[in-house]
């Protein structure tokens, strides 16, 4: 996510770069990035041009192809309402700064997928998408389980949440340590003052994120380096966590409930088929400047402060989302801050990652930021056939209902057996109808098995030339044209829901 | 008793074949490792008889001989146990050579016959086509009523048209076949609905009802003329696979099988799916047999109540489909536009009874065509959906005759899905080449020798499966061109050809510029013009152009396509310069004209079979003493290398290279043409210092070495230059530049064939083959009797002391409208007296003439249909006779001429302004 502009793009070092690519690649490809501001500056043309790389590919098709898969993941299993699900992510920022999790509450048969989006760095992300699931099964957990952890019988990091597919773990162990006692922590004070009544989904979602971003932000605060509970490496990462920021989406899906909890611009998207057609049901809502009641929100919250508040549609002038974890540098008191700037341990290097002013101008009345979620319940029904969680890379490069679009044409296309063998005594008739409808869903089948990889291709071009120019920007300005982009997909069974649909009616 | 032909044909001819019959251990036995390895999407294969529950049958039959050493040697040697193999050696038994192996390499019909649909139809394409499938059905007819069996219905059959063009395609083919006593009637859709009921006819414009028709058991037709061939002594044997045919001095020598080695004198490649592979595995030199496997589908319903049994074969080619009753039930089957071929590495060795795995969603575009036409079939289950593998060649017609590589090698193969139609007269011709050196009809359009190698290549052949496989249903307009399988080969100038307009048209596969767009030609008014239609096409304004350039100014025509060879001495005991005579003796041997001319003269002449027919008609330059260039028509590559080679001085003195590559030809044709050339050449074009028909080595611009011909085969003045190949380009742009003010412009075959029709000349492969002498078209002044003696002189003679059977004649169509009135495109009727007379070659506007200009021979037939001899041809032409020339179903007068017309035959002068006199 393009946030922290604190590298100019357009100095003198990126110019080059920046104007050939421009050159080359805008005037064939629609610009994606609204921030870029490429167009803003007007350079000397070189003299040397270089390839269209949209009409000349430098990549061949099997090579675009490869780099699309090479982080698809596919799930097959059947848990609850979830036939499968799959996913797929994209690098813009080297290293990416998106993040995935999904994992089952052992406890119960809930799912959880999360989507998680950082900037400022990968730090943030990485840590809430390694967290914020295990954070979330603590804030459902019974009162027995909850003792069973107090007494040291369960482990809140591993025994209350299986996670599926690939995830990216965190290796240090020390870090890790400090987490799991967080956790612990929390475990400890929901059986002591409100744990889960089985009742209240949203307000457990809403007291996981809170917690953690509460934890993010306390484990930096140069009194744990003071105390001597961490070493300075171990500090340095949660500084680096804290010192960055994370967006973050997360279906709880129990039953027909489904639960999204959203903080920022991260979106989920439902696939409904109604009467044959496809709709596109947002199940969140963006957290930044283009909601008013955002906007709203925060002015309310820090009144006369307004104009400093939200300058270029940004959080002082700098942050895209107005809600998100980490990001101490908005949430933290001036006086921490300041803190932070004098303490003698920390090299200066070390801060000046984050830019010269660490405070922001006109910092008054902190935290101008946090991490509450909005939680949206929706009831799964047989209609409902999948649901779209991606980071706003996908969004800024397609609409919600282009991807339900993609997604259901997909689907359909896939769904076609390769060998259809008409059944016993079924008249001529009755076939060709059969066969009709097979015709319009065979021309659907695509490319790419993976239905995010469909999708992936499907926002970068999806012509090969364009596709191959995306794949081919270089490392200084790709920014500019894409954010990283993770893209989740979440298949439901119907036949489950109609069940408990049935049931639930009864 | 199972629905399928091939337990009928167990039944009716007593064959029986365990393999068939246990699905088991016939999937075990039938994947090879070869066949998963060459075709990993064919591996499941399916039976039949078990859907039916057919308890295992008892002990296998052998349908043949019983097991018995192979022979050690037989005169023929036949590769394939299918319809057509069979019917060559019973055609060859027929006429006393019983000395014939047919070697089956797995069981009888196993390969493509079995799931044959067996329809006889004999409303063919052609004249050839219709008398080859009409033999086959008479014969077929002939054995039903003699009680061989064969499951003949005479149920007649009904092609059926949606639109008007086919509609005009359908009378086009009524009028040929009313020619040929075919009874055939043009029906109305109320007519076409009493035929058959249960017909959809509201949206059909007519048909043609053809009540001779019918349809049969394939299988057992192949199982009859198995027994006959056997009772006179031919060998039929089973589980034998031809490995190699061995060859020697370019003659078949050998076939070396499974079971042994057999010399023999002739092989029959008649292998069907496996024939170009079969031709690979030919020692030392490989055979090209172009076809490829193609997936054919077709559908059997359950019976269905109230169905005729002798319900017509319907036939819906906009539909794509056509229709036959089957065991009460109905059997509907197509050829659609986009399909899919198959065994694109090769048939694997063993699939004998077996189908390929039915993919219902590629005959979803058939099933609601059939569907279409015939609602009955709505309610109506399924029996089987049959896809079978069937062969198809570049152009959808038959593979037949001796092969260019390979002497007595034959071919009878490619039958394009209609084997059983064609099997009778396929094999009758076949046997007929063999015996006699040349088949009783024309076969050039089934000649194998008409495609060269690169018509081989896998992938060629694999594009243009998707035009020659639906080729069966979709309408093909006349002339009109392949779009698959293109721009292969091009001439130097192609490039500078298509940005100066020129649409492009193939001939073996040398892309050649038919005529320039003009300028309006994209025009929103010419939108409905079409390119191919029966009527007058959008090129007719360009060719009109064009023509008129070539006749009042100049033009440029690239002839690169030409096949041209050089005939040398070049072996040092016999150099060039000696006085030795090796080429010109080789050459007066096969020429019937006198080639030995001074160096720099040019003769047109014809080499002549022994019957005196054109095996190929040239042109032929005398560049030194035993030195000649020699220019055929471009379908004459393979077929007149072969002719060549093959009577060749044993001693190798005489060496043949065929130059086709080497040089591109420009045509520089029109008054100006003279002048032209002599502005780029520095030499003297005068016609009394370049005489026509002379030629003369000269440099063009700045190139040197372009051989200068004073002739364009079109009767009109000009030059043709035969330029090394990359000083094409050169030499074009000189020329181009040099001719702006002589109105220069490019032109292309339409022109030059309109100025040739227009001119009567007559063209190899289109007037000319090889069943027409030189006295039958008016070039009997090219036969030189007194030179000394020529292949075909004896029948040549015996022609012009006795008369001849045809005569080649000039039409000019009267009271017909260019604009209004179908065109005549070649195949038309002529009818002198009211009497069919024969039929036309090539057909087209002569715009000197102001008329349409049609070429045909005119034959007397007798009372049967029988060819007389012509005493006076002149005078059985043009005395006393009145001809109409009939264009689908209408005939419109005709004036006849056996000379070039007078005004055609004056040069334009070209008229310079004369410079001041001095005073």
């Amino acid at each position: 996510m393009y946030r922290w502009v604190k590298v100019n793009p357009f100095d003198g070092k990126h110019a080059k770069v920046v104007e050939t690519w421009c050159r080359t690649i805008s005037t064939a490809m629609p610009k994606r990035n609204k921030a870029s501001g490429a167009n803003l500056i007007r350079f000397k043309l070189r003299n040397a041009r270089i390839p269209d790389a949209v009409q000349s590919p430098r990549l061949t098709p099997q090579m675009v192809t490869s780099i699309l898969r090479m982080n698809e993941e596919a799930v097959e299993e059947s848990y609850g309402p979830v036939r499968s699900y799959v996913k797929n992510q994209l690098q813009s920022n080297k290293p990416i700064e998106d993040r995935s999790a999904q994992g089952h509450l052992v406890h119960g048969s809930a799912s959880l997928f999360g989507v998680f989006d950082g900037h400022g760095g990968c730090a943030c992300a990485q840590a809430v998408s390694d967290r914020l699931l295990s954070y979330i099964a603590v804030a459902m957990a019974e009162h027995d389980i909850l003792a069973a952890i107090n007494n040291g019988k369960l482990d809140p990091t591993t025994d209350l949440l299986q996670h599926i597919g690939d995830t990216n773990r965190l290796v240090n162990t020390d870090l890790a340590t400090v987490h799991k006692q967080s956790l612990a922590n929390f475990a400890a004070e929901a059986m002591a003052i409100a744990h889960f009544d089985g009742e209240s989904v949203k307000d457990a979602l809403v007291s996981a994120f809170l917690r953690l971003d509460r934890d993010i932000v306390t484990e930096a605060l140069p009194s744990n380096l003071q105390g001597g509970s961490m070493d300075m490496s171990c500090y340095f990462d949660t500084l680096a966590i804290a010192f960055s920021g994370a967006v973050g989406c997360v279906a709880y899906i129990d039953g027909t409930d489904l639960f999204l909890a959203n903080v920022g611009d991260t979106q989920a998207v439902l696939g409904v088929h109604n009467d044959n057609r496809w709709e596109a049901v947002p199940l969140s809502d963006t957290h930044n400047a283009d909601n008013p009641s955002e906007v709203e929100r925060i002015t309310r919250c820090h009144p006369n402060e307004a104009p400093n508040i939200i300058k270029n549609r940004r959080l002082f002038g700098e942050l895209v989302p107005l809600r998100a974890f980490g990001d101490v540098r908005y949430k933290w008191t001036k006086t921490d801050l300041k803190h932070l700037l004098n303490t003698k341990q920390i090299p200066k290097h070390v801060m000046s990652v984050f830019g010269d002013n660490l405070i922001p101008h006109k910092y008054r009345t902190p935290p101008y930021l946090d991490a509450e979620p909005e939680v949206m319940h929706h009831i799964l029904t047989p209609k409902d056939k999948f649901l779209v969680i991606a980071s706003d890379g996908l969004w800024e490069c397609l609409s919600p209902d282009k991807v339900i679009q993609l997604v259901a044409g997909h689907l359909d296309g896939q769904q076609v057996l390769v060998n259809y063998k008409p059944n016993e005594g079924a008249t001529l008739k009755e076939v060709n109808e059969v066969l009709s409808n097979r015709r319009v869903s065979l021309k659907n089948r695509a490319l790419d098995s993976n239905t995010a990889t469909h999708l992936l291709r499907s926002a970068l071009g999806p012509d090969h030339g364009q596709v191959s120019a995306q794949l081919t920007l270089p490392q200084p300005i790709v920014r500019f044209y894409r954010d990283d982009i993770t893209i989740t997909v979440i298949f439901f069974d119907s036949e489950y829901i109609k069940d408990k649909d049935i049931k639930h009616t009864r | 008793m199972s629905w399928f032909p091939l337990n009928r044909a167990m039944g009716t001819a007593g064959v029986k074949c365990l393999k068939i019959t246990s699905p088991s251990i016939f999937s075990r036995r039938i994947l090879p490792s070869t066949f998963r390895a060459a075709a990993p999407g064919y591996v499941k294969t399916r039976l039949f008889s078990t859907a039916e529950g057919d308890s295992p049958s008892p002990e296998p039959v052998s349908l043949a001989t019983p097991p018995k050493p192979l022979p050690q040697q037989a005169r023929v040697v036949v590769c394939g146990g299918g319809v057509v193999g069979l019917s060559v050696a019973y055609h060859l038994a027929e006429r006393g050579w019983t000395d014939v192996v047919v070697l089956e390499q797995g069981k009888v019909t196993c390969g493509t016959t079995w799931h044959s649909v067996g329809l006889v139809s004999t409303m063919k394409a052609t004249r050839t086509d219709m008398a080859m499938t009409r033999y086959s059905a008479d014969l077929y007819k002939q054995w039903e009523a003699e009680g061989e069996g064969v499951g003949w219905k005479q149920c007649g059959s009904l092609n059926v048209a949606r639109t008007l063009d086919r509609m005009i395609h359908l009378k086009r083919q009524h009028a040929v076949a009313k020619t040929m006593g075919v009874e055939s009637q043009v029906v109305t859709p109320a007519e076409i609905q009493d035929i058959c009921p249960v017909l959809r006819v509201d949206d059909l414009q007519g048909g043609l009802w053809i009540p001779g028709d019918g349809a049969l058991t394939a299988p057992d037709v192949a199982m009859v003329f198995s027994r006959k061939a056997k009772a006179k002594g031919v060998q039929v044997i089973e589980d034998v696979g031809v490995e190699k045919v061995i060859t020697e001095n370019g003659r078949v020598s050998k076939v070396v099988t499974s079971a042994g080695n057999i010399k023999c004198e002739y092989f029959v490649n008649s292998a069907g799916l496996w024939s170009r592979e079969l031709g690979k595995r030919t020692d030392p030199r490989r055979v090209n047999v172009p076809l490829h496997a193609c997936e054919h589908y077709y559908l059997v319903t359950k019976p269905i109540t109230g169905t005729n049994p002798l319900m017509p074969v319907i036939r819906d080619y906009d539909g794509y489909v056509y229709f036959r009753e089957w065991n009460g039930g109905l059997l509907g089957g197509g050829f659609e536009p986009s399909p899919k071929p198959c065994f694109h590495q090769g048939p694997p060795d063993k699939f004998e009874f077996q189908l390929l795995q039915e993919d219902w969603d590629h005959f979803q575009v058939l099933l609601t065509e059939i569907l279409h036409r015939v609602p009955a079939m709505e309610t109506a289950e399924i029996r089987q959906l049959v896809n079978g593998p069937e062969s198809f060649t570049p152009d959808s017609r038959w593979l037949l005759g001796e092969t260019a590589e390979v002497a007595n090698y034959f071919v009878a193969t490619g039958m394009n899905s209609s084997g059983i139609a064609g099997a009778g007269g396929v094999g009758k011709q076949v046997a007929d080449w063999i015996i006699d050196g040349r088949p009783s009809l024309n076969m050039w359009a089934y000649d194998i020798r008409r495609f060269i190698g690169h018509h081989n290549n896998k992938r060629f052949l694999r594009d243009r499966m998707q035009e020659s496989f639906p080729a069966t249903a979709v309408l093909k307009y006349p002339r009109e061109e392949y779009t698959t399988g293109r721009k292969l080969r091009c001439s130097p100038l192609h490039t500078r050809q298509e940005v100066a307009g020129a649409v492009f048209g193939e001939t073996m596969a040398y892309e050649r510029a038919m005529y320039f767009k003009l300028d309006d030609d994209d025009s929103p008014e010419n939108e409905d013009r079409r390119m191919w239609t029966y009527t007058k096409p959008m090129w007719f304004e360009a060719a009109q152009e064009e023509y008129w350039a070539c006749k009042e100014r100049v033009c440029l025509m690239d002839m690169s396509s030409f096949a041209k060879f050089e005939l040398e001495c070049i072996s040092p005991s016999h150099s060039t310069l000696s006085a030795s005579e090796e080429v010109v003796d080789f050459l007066q041997k096969l020429c019937s004209n006198d080639i030995d001319v001074d160096i720099g003269t040019i003769v047109h002449t014809g080499m002549q079979n022994k019957y005196g027919g054109f095996e190929n008609d040239t042109t032929i330059a005398r560049l030194d003493h035993n030195h000649f260039y020699m220019i055929c028509p471009a379908t004459q590559q393979s077929r007149a290398w072969t002719w060549l080679a093959r009577h060749m001085p044993q001693d190798g003195s005489v060496h043949l290279r065929d130059v086709t590559s080497m040089f591109s030809g420009i045509n520089i044709i029109g008054p100006h043409a003279q002048q032209l050339l002599a502005d780029v050449s520095d030499i003297s074009t005068s016609r009394s210092d370049f005489r026509p028909m002379s030629c003369k080595k000269i440099d063009v611009g700045s190139a040197s070495g372009v051989w200068a011909m004073r002739l364009t085969h079109t009767g009109e003045d000009g030059f043709i230059l035969y330029i090394p190949s990359e000083y094409a380009l050169h030499v074009y742009d000189i020329l181009m530049s040099a001719g702006k003010d002589y109105g220069v412009r490019n032109a292309g075959y339409y022109a030059l064939r309109h100025l040739r029709i227009e001119n009567f000349f007559a063209y190899w492969g289109l007037d000319l083959d090889d069943r027409t002498t030189p006295m039958e078209c008016g070039r009997g002044y090219r036969v030189k009797f007194d030179k000394g003696d020529f292949i075909g002189k004896a029948a040549l003679e015996q022609q012009r002391d006795h008369g001849v059977n045809k005569r080649f004649v000039h039409f000019q169509l009267e009271d017909y409208d260019v604009n209004l009135d179908l065109w005549p495109w070649g195949g038309e009727p002529i009818y002198r007296n009211g009497r069919n007379a024969g039929l036309t070659t090539t057909c087209g506007f002569g715009f000197a003439l102001d008329s349409m200009v049609c070429l045909g021979f005119v034959r007397d037939f007798d009372d049967k249909g029988v060819e007389q001899i012509l005493k006076n041809s002149n005078d059985f032409v043009m005395k006393d006779a009145k001809y109409e020339i009939d264009i689908a179903g209408t005939r419109f007068p005709a004036k006849p001429s056996i000379y070039t017309p007078k005004q055609n035959v004056t040069y334009v002068d070209p008229s310079f302004i004369p410079a001041p006199q001095k005073v």
